[in-house]
């Protein structure tokens, strides 16, 4: 599931009395100048519904193009991460998944890769305190709310690898995006990783790409156009989600759970199926030392020098 | 405990000292080998002062020699202080400028105001 731009979301409650939910069954209308935020129609999804299993991945997922059958309902969820983490090993890694959402990628990663420690943060205090909730016995594991796009509570230099799913897209546009990517490069080791995946909005395919490696602190080491697997995970998951929607989401948030699900038909699919929306995956290095002073002796060297 | 020894504060706001309202006792199981490998990114001085701040009574060494690293007696204490006391109600403040972090139900909220950020 993931996020609509403003305008899309601005359309749909202005068409709908929409009418907020939340699991204490308190009902808040929102105001005009709200659902125009991102992060207040995130904070909704987020605490919406917060303690149902099925609900406890938030993003599209993954899926091999020979697989068909979707028994699993998080099953695609967890072969994205598989994707993003690709040959890179958590094991005795300091990691930080940012955004994390409501920690099952999280957990998921722990209980395979057995990391040193693995840090979950996320804007949203209430996602966090679902992860709290159902994650917190797991004592590699722990939570914190922080921004990413302002500053990560971290000190230089001290996390091996960093984990963004399918969530830069929604920090509010490139000044954010670089700023977080500023932030990751500063907290990573030399040669620590960074591993991302995302919808990529179409004026240029690897837009986002292009916004994390402007700093010139990350090199892009792998890149992938991930679109028609992801959409492929969307295709297989479709009728499990419509049938889940129709079953449990109240009948006034169906609609915007399924644009949330991405299912065929709404506006993200078409996107991605048509080639105006592409989603990536990408494995960033932190420079080294080593790293610059190889790129000033290739721009000083001629030809035939060899390099290393 | 062993979070609030990576967390640090905007600048260089390391370590943040922490106030606790509410500390809980957990049971974790013991892993002689995590513990030997995670000693390797700990701030023990910081470490020693988390402990004094949160009066625990739990008498640590001056100081971590190598060799105290292999010590059974002395990994053990190190486990039950990193991982089985969890801060649940209480605040983390910058030593520079004195900014404090809550901590609600063992979350620490890093959060900046607008006018914080730079």
């Amino acid at each position: 599931m993931s996020l609509r731009t403003p305008e899309l979301l601005t359309t749909q409650v202005t068409s709908s009395q929409f009418v907020l939910f939340r699991d204490n069954e308190v009902e808040q209308q929102p105001s005009s100048e709200d659902v125009d935020s991102l992060s207040f129609w995130y904070e909704w999804i987020a605490n919406a519904y917060s303690n149902v299993d099925e609900l406890q991945f938030m993003n599209y997922g993954y899926a091999d193009f020979d697989e068909h059958i979707d028994n699993d309902s998080n099953y695609c969820s967890k072969q994205l991460y598989k994707e993003v983490l690709a040959q890179v090993s958590l094991t005795n890694q300091t990691v930080l998944e940012v955004s994390c959402g409501r920690g099952a990628g999280a957990v998921w990663c722990v209980d395979n890769y057995v990391p040193d420690s693995y840090v979950g943060a996320d804007l949203s205090s209430g996602v966090i305190d679902v992860c709290r909730q159902r994650h917190s016995m797991k004592p590699r594991l722990s939570f914190v709310v922080a921004d990413a796009t302002k500053y990560l509570p971290f000190a230089n230099e001290s996390l091996d690898i960093v984990i963004c799913v399918e969530a830069t897209h929604a920090y509010g546009g490139p000044i954010a995006v670089k700023q977080f990517a500023s932030e990751v490069a500063r907290v990573l080791r030399p040669n620590g990783y960074f591993l991302w995946c995302d919808l990529c909005h179409i004026d240029g395919s690897d837009t986002s790409i292009d916004y994390l490696t402007a700093n010139g602190k990350l090199i892009v080491e792998e890149k992938i156009n991930i679109t028609r697997n992801v959409l492929h995970a969307l295709d297989i998951q479709s009728n499990t989600r419509t049938q889940f929607i129709e079953r449990y989401v109240r009948p006034r948030e169906q609609e915007y759970f399924r644009l949330f699900a991405g299912l065929p038909g709404t506006p993200m699919y078409n996107g991605m199926d048509e080639g105006r929306i592409q989603y990536w995956r990408a494995i960033f290095r932190k420079k080294t030392t080593t790293d610059m002073s190889i790129t000033r002796v290739r721009r000083l060297s001629f030809p035939s020098i060899p390099h290393y | 405990m062993l979070t609030s020894n990576i967390l640090k504060g905007v600048t260089k706001g390391f370590p943040l000292k922490i106030k606790a309202v509410k500390v809980e006792n957990v049971s974790v199981d013991y892993n002689r080998d995590f513990v030997a490998r995670i000693l390797q990114r700990i701030e023990y001085g910081a470490l020693q002062s988390a402990v004094k701040d949160l009066g625990l009574n739990e008498s640590l060494p001056e100081t971590m020699s190598d060799a105290m690293q292999q010590d059974d007696e002395f990994l053990k204490l190190m486990h039950k202080v990193l991982l089985e006391y969890e801060i649940e109600e209480g605040e983390l403040i910058c030593p520079e400028t004195g900014r404090k972090f809550p901590i609600s139900k063992g979350i620490p909220n890093m959060l900046l105001q607008e006018t914080e950020v730079s």
